[in-house]
């Protein structure tokens, strides 16, 4: 009888564990490429994505290509499906596609070098190349891929193709070009007397029209008397994800992480200071943008609820305007608005790129290259995921025109698009500066110069490492 | 002639000893055996193979690794982060092996003696240590989120009082996530701390009472003294797990903000797997194992002083 009373206590507690954990238990935000990101991770809350196995087979062989990527959430989905449309048109080949969290696939693709026992093909960033080049865990791609004619270089973005150039050679294929764009709620705009078409141009123009759409649950607006700011209804902006939006914001201002030859640290200069600055005063002056605080509630959250207006987000938010059609109707995008007094305009983009990791066969190369000319060519299906095909003249077709936010970030990117600076540190640098702006945000009272000198200084440490 | 035999004979007879001793304790040997293998394996080999490593500045595709002698460790010593890190590992490691003490300590008392619901009681406590950190750090997130928490709901709509910054304030967010681990793991240490006092005889209880001791006096002067060796046990185990403390600041802040919550493991690991820097991170590892070797034997001189009555 005791143990029958303590099995049933013990069912009871169960039970209610599970109902307290179940439904509704946020998850993290579909970072770029569908993954998330570890350090990201803790910054957002967004429903699920819908999940994509882990492995996917495509094809039946005895001797398949081995790809991985992190390309796990919404636009994995139609990646799978370009991957049967591959092995539909080469019959003779056959798929094993792994997909990884990115900070699981970092763990991986290393190791598995060092083993001997690489994957056939890779796909990870632009902006990590350099250091997994500089680690020799990938072959050039001049000899295999380009120099032979059958991808014309100079058909993909030209700081792209420079991004991924290592001691000047080209490590690997572009994919896509992906990166913030604007997404903003006309509705929002018109009921708070505003006209969707017209846009602010710099800084001071967005504040102007930030104290308008930022209305409190009282209905009153953040320069009027008895604004609640524990109790905002609407904001005008979000922060939504450093690794974007302070590198657009900086370059917007002049400013930047790393001086153009990689051989100085700029997070301090004037300009940067400013450009941070200007979101500690968006969020702790002026009220418009909820605080930057681990935790705080993803964008799209907000966005979805009809709670933000400007929402700086990624080109993979095709798939989630998709999947929330009510809000996509009464959205527009265009290209990042401008923070900085002089209205100068700069966004950061980066790029899924493909590559064959060090110690590949010549029949896995054989078998890699053909699936990234494949992939590379039929960039106009990769683009109804909402990212941006690497190739300009499949940027140009009349059905990836048609889709309104991919044509605009495709020109977004061409004009006004800036890569991150490539370094063999690359991942160890960016780490600082996300953590010396999360310093400088996080509080009203946070120095943001201070915790930016901080920030420099380890950053310029690491660049005079030998 | 008759010593040299004598000695001679002495010596076979010590041999034959060792020989029958060896043999009677053969069986001891065996049942070892299968574990020291995979304990060589896979936990000796790979700390030496650290040692070493932390000498080089090792990049993983190297076949001639670079020998740097003490350089990391030279390194490791003007790494502000590093230090940042310890700091914050050492104050959530006081914090909740504190907490996790007290608070077990404290219901271990009350549930020491079976009473009608008791047994539900102890599953309740103990119930949280069965769910995963994933499942932890989503519960966390829930709960002290500044826009949707649930302690934000109920201070600002209930109490009406201001939304708190749990996690963005660096001041904050260690104690947070302190919180967050006792609820977790003070389950196993409660149920540890049962024992142990069920294993007090009870006619020292019952001698103290007709003495006239009060609850107090008798928990100060037997439960307590009697308990240390359980005592010693809960600190150091916990002592050891909380200072490699990873996943908690991992999904619920991922560190932040800036460096506030960030922990030594989770800068080992991010040296190692995002940096590449598998040399440093191994001079992190070494240290921080020296610094948890040096603790507990510390806590072991310190507590190890058995109480009888």
């Amino acid at each position: 009888m005791r143990k029958f009373s303590f099995g049933l206590t013990l069912v009871l507690v169960m039970a209610l564990l599970l109902a307290a954990c179940g439904g509704g238990a946020p998850a993290a935000a579909p970072a770029e490429g569908g993954a998330t990101d570890a350090g990201a991770a803790a910054d957002v809350s967004a429903p699920a994505a819908e999940p994509t196995p882990v492995v996917n087979n495509f094809g039946q062989c005895s001797d398949p290509l081995i790809l991985w990527h992190g390309l796990t959430g919404s636009d994995g989905a139609v990646f799978a499906e370009l991957l049967q449309q591959f092995v539909d048109a080469n019959p003779d080949l056959c798929l094993n596609s792994e997909g990884y969290p990115w900070d699981i696939f970092f763990q991986k693709y290393p190791t598995a070098v060092a083993a001997g026992t690489p994957p056939d093909m890779v796909i990870f960033h632009a902006a990590e190349v350099n250091q997994m080049a500089s680690e020799g865990l990938m072959m050039p791609m001049d000899d295999i891929i380009f120099n032979d004619g059958t991808l014309n270089k100079s058909d993909f973005n030209e700081n792209l193709i420079n991004a991924i150039t290592v001691n000047g050679q080209t490590m690997a294929v572009p994919f896509d070009n992906h990166g913030w764009l604007l997404w903003y709620n006309t509705k929002l705009m018109e009921e708070a007397g505003l006209d969707p078409n017209v846009l602010p141009k710099n800084g001071a123009e967005f504040i102007e029209m930030a104290q308008k759409l930022t209305k409190d649950v009282n209905g009153r607006h953040p320069n009027e008397e008895g604004f609640d700011k524990d109790n905002v209804d609407v904001w005008a902006i979000d922060y939504t994800w450093p690794r974007y939006t302070i590198p657009t914001t900086l370059w917007q201002f002049g400013g930047g992480v790393v001086s153009e030859d990689g051989k100085t640290a700029i997070l301090d200069s004037p300009e940067s200071i400013a450009a941070v600055q200007f979101w500690h005063d968006l969020m702790y002056k002026y009220y418009v943008a909820p605080p930057a605080i681990p935790g705080k509630m993803w964008a799209g959250d907000l966005y979805k609820n009809n709670k933000l207006v400007f929402m700086w987000e990624g080109t993979w938010t095709g798939g989630f305007m998709r999947d929330n059609p009510d809000i996509a109707a009464v959205t527009k995008t265009a290209y990042i608005n401008s923070l900085a007094p002089d209205g100068k305009q700069a966004v950061k983009f980066d790029s899924h790129i493909m590559s064959i990791p060090t110690g590949v066969d010549e029949d896995g190369i054989a078998k890699a290259k053909r699936l990234m000319t494949f992939l590379v060519e039929n960039g106009a299906y990769w683009a109804t995921s909402g990212q941006v095909p690497a190739l300009k003249s499949v940027q140009a077709l009349p059905e990836v025109q048609a889709i309104e936010s991919v044509a605009t970030a495709a020109r977004q990117f061409n004009e006004i698009g800036r890569t991150d600076l490539a370094h063999k540190s690359f991942i160890e640098i960016q780490t600082a500066w996300e953590t010396a702006v999360g310093n400088a945000l996080a509080s009203p009272t946070s120095d943001v110069a201070a915790a930016l000198k901080a920030g420099a200084e380890q950053v310029q440490a690491i660049l005079n490492r030998p | 002639m008759a010593t040299s035999t004598l000695s001679s004979s002495r010596t076979a007879a010590a041999q034959n000893q060792r020989w029958k001793r060896l043999r009677k304790q053969l069986p001891n040997y065996l049942f070892i055996l299968p574990h020291f293998f995979f304990f060589s394996v896979f936990l000796l080999y790979p700390i030496f193979r650290g040692l070493q490593i932390s000498l080089y500045d090792w990049k993983i595709m190297l076949k001639d690794q670079a020998f740097i002698g003490l350089a990391n460790y030279q390194a490791l010593l003007q790494d502000k982060i590093f230090w940042q890190t310890l700091s914050n590992t050492a104050y959530f490691t006081a914090l909740t092996v504190v907490m996790n003490v007290l608070l077990a300590l404290f219901v271990a008392t009350g549930l020491k003696h079976p009473f009608i619901g008791s047994n539900f009681l102890r599953v309740l406590f103990y119930a949280p240590g069965i769910l995963s950190v994933s499942v932890l750090g989503i519960i966390g997130i829930r709960v002290w989120d500044t826009q949707i928490g649930i302690l934000n709901y109920f201070i600002t709509t209930m109490l009406g009082g201001p939304r708190i910054a749990w996690l963005g304030n660096p001041d904050m967010v260690i104690p947070a996530l302190a919180v967050t681990t006792v609820w977790w793991t003070f389950g196993f240490p409660m149920l540890v701390f049962i024992a142990g006092m069920h294993n007090i005889p009870e006619p020292l209880y019952e001698a103290a009472k007709i003495d006239g001791a009060g609850p107090l006096q008798t928990f100060r002067h037997i439960t307590l003294p009697l308990l240390m060796p359980t005592m010693l046990f809960v600190v150091v185990t916990q002592f050891i797990a909380h200072m490699q403390v990873f996943a908690q600041p991992y999904i619920i802040t991922g560190g932040g903000p800036g460096n506030a919550s960030r922990s030594a493991t989770m800068y080992l690991y991010e040296t190692a797997w995002k940096f590449f820097r598998f040399g440093y991170a191994s001079s992190i590892s070494v240290v921080l194992a020296l610094i948890m070797i040096v603790v507990t034997v510390i806590l072991f001189t310190l507590m190890r002083r058995r109480t009888e009555y």
